[in-house]
């Protein structure tokens, strides 16, 4: 098991490192990062004053290593545009994303747990086919069309929720609908899914056999059991909250990181980009990790296999 | 099989009969749902292919002294079906211009990504050891970062042109193609007639192409008709913030990311492109769920 972890930390490291080093040379193969700084008439003496204060006047090679070096000595440089540390300006904007991120994954989380136990329970039925319908339709809408959808109609015609901005918790509510609707959906196709693959085996048959309450049968047997395939699809699904959230904080003008990478992309902010994809990055590989493991501790039939890719 | 053939016609009554057995033999009877979303796919790829006919102005044709006009239904006139946006350009033609390209980007994007990935998978399977290893640490890659961030920052830093954002588009989902075909190749490979064919002295080429490819065919245009919505989506999502389709060419998404500033004013303009959008989506997932059903249990 140890040894188990310990490869799959490793890979997890080098995949970062992948990252990190892909997208430094993908945003420089764009040219010359001063020309979007600067205007075109710009004395050549300047560019070259900034272009050696931003270390940009060394080679590709050079300042990779040295963007690296930097790296590990906690210094993710500064942005051209106001001079501040990167990590300064992504950490000011980080506390509200994660209050978006955690509401909307915690609420949906448990949201389409139910209502996909729910339509497996009830099988076949009417309710079972309202909530995968309900659920398919969830991600098939464009986030951000759902979101203008509310805006129009609770902000603008029930005029019950401000349209924009994050200064009181019912700034909250419409963002984190929006974003909560899709991932329920797919939480909730999936956990049926499991669900309906778990009822299936004998051992459910065991249970009902001897007498179990129909409680204790599906909160004892069937959602533990059915909680190992869902519990990946969870973890899987923090990726796609994280770039739902860079869309819809732009939507609702949410003061986050994902509206920051919005605006540092537009004005190629090269430490900013770079910074926020480095965390993105070890966010989503770290929850992976975590899956992994995690998914050892819940079926231990994988850890003796050694991993189920 | 045999339950799919009908019986004979006897009562003369030959086009209902006929009918009937089309939607008894794709096992449509009583899937509404899969009707309805079949036939506006089909509506809309119609309008794709063939809406320049019938598309009543330019979609760049300005008409300053008619903008912001309400569609038929909400008061307007039929001069302008669906109403006109804040330059007075037509809705309805935009609309029909931007499915087209909605609809080319989406189609020729997922199938970059499940040609690129299913090759991918396939090479991964064949030469197992480094090659394989080097692949799947690149299916690591991209799975730890989203897409569509990725997707940004390619496209506001390596520039934009329609090719690019098609390329991009279309690498979104490759990963998925590459561990299916990857993991079906290995399994085909240890099948008997992937052995008999090989035994036969047949080349990789031949072996790959005329059996096992043949074989895993189906798997993977199911996985193309799920990812289908998806890669529509990444596109219009892209267009929406900009940094997707430019103008003088428009998408359903670059619709929507106009209406967005005349939401009061003017709400046609982005309720029209989104509604299109998202039964179209709808519509792609509810037949691609049922093609898994239908074609290929084993795929989640």
């Amino acid at each position: 098991m140890t040894r188990y972890i310990l490869i799959k930390i490793l890979r997890s490291v080098f995949t970062l490192w992948i990252v990190v080093t892909a997208v430094f040379f993908v945003l420089r193969a764009s040219g010359d990062p001063l020309l979007s700084v600067f205007s075109l008439g710009t004395p050549e003496a300047t560019l070259d004053v900034f272009r050696v204060k931003w270390g940009i006047d060394k080679s590709m090679w050079q300042q990779y290593l040295i963007y690296v070096g930097d790296i590990f000595r906690g210094d993710f440089g500064t942005s051209f545009f106001d001079g501040r540390q990167a990590w300064d300006i992504v950490m000011e904007r980080l506390p509200k994303t994660l209050l978006l991120g955690g509401t909307t994954f915690s609420v949906s989380v448990v949201a389409g747990v139910l209502l996909g136990a729910l339509a497996a329970l009830k099988h076949g039925t009417l309710w079972d086919r309202g909530i995968m319908t309900a659920a398919v339709a969830s991600f098939s809408m464009p986030s951000y069309f759902l979101a203008l959808l509310l805006i129009l109609f609770f902000s603008l015609h029930l005029r019950w929720l401000p349209t924009a901005g994050a200064s009181t918790w019912q700034h909250l509510i419409l963002p984190a609908v929006t974003l909560g609707l899709t991932l329920a959906g797919s939480i909730a196709r999936f956990t049926r899914s499991a669900m309906l693959e778990v009822l299936r085996q004998s051992y459910m048959r065991t249970a009902q056999a001897k007498g179990a309450p129909k409680f204790r049968q599906i909160a004892w047997h069937a959602l533990p059991n059915a909680a190992i395939p869902t519990v990946t699809v969870i973890g899987f699904q923090l990726g796609w909250l994280i770039g739902g959230s860079v869309v819809i904080e732009t939507v609702f003008s949410w003061p986050g990181a994902g509206r920051l990478f919005i605006t540092a992309v537009g004005v190629r902010d090269f430490a900013v980009v770079q910074l926020f994809i480095l965390m993105v990055a070890s966010t989503v590989i770290v929850a992976n990790l975590l899956v992994d493991i995690l998914y050892g501790v819940l079926d231990p039939r994988i850890s003796v296999t050694g991993g189920s890719k | 099989m045999s339950s799919q053939h009908a019986d004979p016609d006897t009562s003369g009554k030959v086009a209902p009969a006929r009918r009937l057995s089309l939607i008894k033999r794709w096992g449509l009877a009583g899937e509404w749902l899969v009707i309805a979303a079949m036939v506006y796919i089909v509506f809309v790829l119609f309008v794709a292919l063939f809406g320049f006919t019938f598309q009543p102005y330019p979609h760049t044709q300005t008409d300053l002294f008619n903008q912001l006009q309400p569609p038929v239904f909400m008061g307007g006139t039929w001069e302008h079906i669906l109403g006109t946006d804040d330059l007075g350009r037509d809705v309805l033609s935009r609309l029909i211009k931007g499915v087209q390209l909605s609809v080319l980007i989406g189609v020729i994007g997922t199938a970059i990504g499940a040609v690129l990935g299913s090759f991918l998978g396939i090479v991964a399977a064949h030469f197992r050891g480094w090659v394989e290893e080097i692949l799947m640490m690149l299916v690591d890659v991209q799975v730890s970062l989203p897409f569509i961030i990725f997707a940004l920052a390619v496209l506001a830093f390596v520039g934009n042109s329609l090719t690019i954002l098609i390329i991009v588009v279309g690498i979104d989902g490759w990963e998925r193609y590459a561990r299916l075909a990857r993991s079906m190749v290995l399994s085909a490979n240890q099948r008997d007639y992937v052995l008999a064919v090989r035994s036969l002295g047949l080349g990789h080429f031949k072996i790959y192409s005329r059996h096992v490819l043949p074989n895993i065919m189906g798997t993977l245009i199911v996985q193309a008709t799920i990812n289908l919505p998806g890669v529509i989506l990444l596109e219009s999502t892209l267009s929406f913030l900009g940094l997707g389709v430019q103008p003088p060419l428009t998408s359903l998404g670059q619709i929507l990311g106009v209406g967005r500033d005349y939401l009061i004013l003017a709400p046609w303009i982005a309720v029209a492109p989104g509604m299109v959008i998202f039964f179209l989506t709808l519509s792609i997932a509810i037949v691609g769920d049922w093609l898994r059903d239908r074609l290929d249990p084993t795929l989640k």
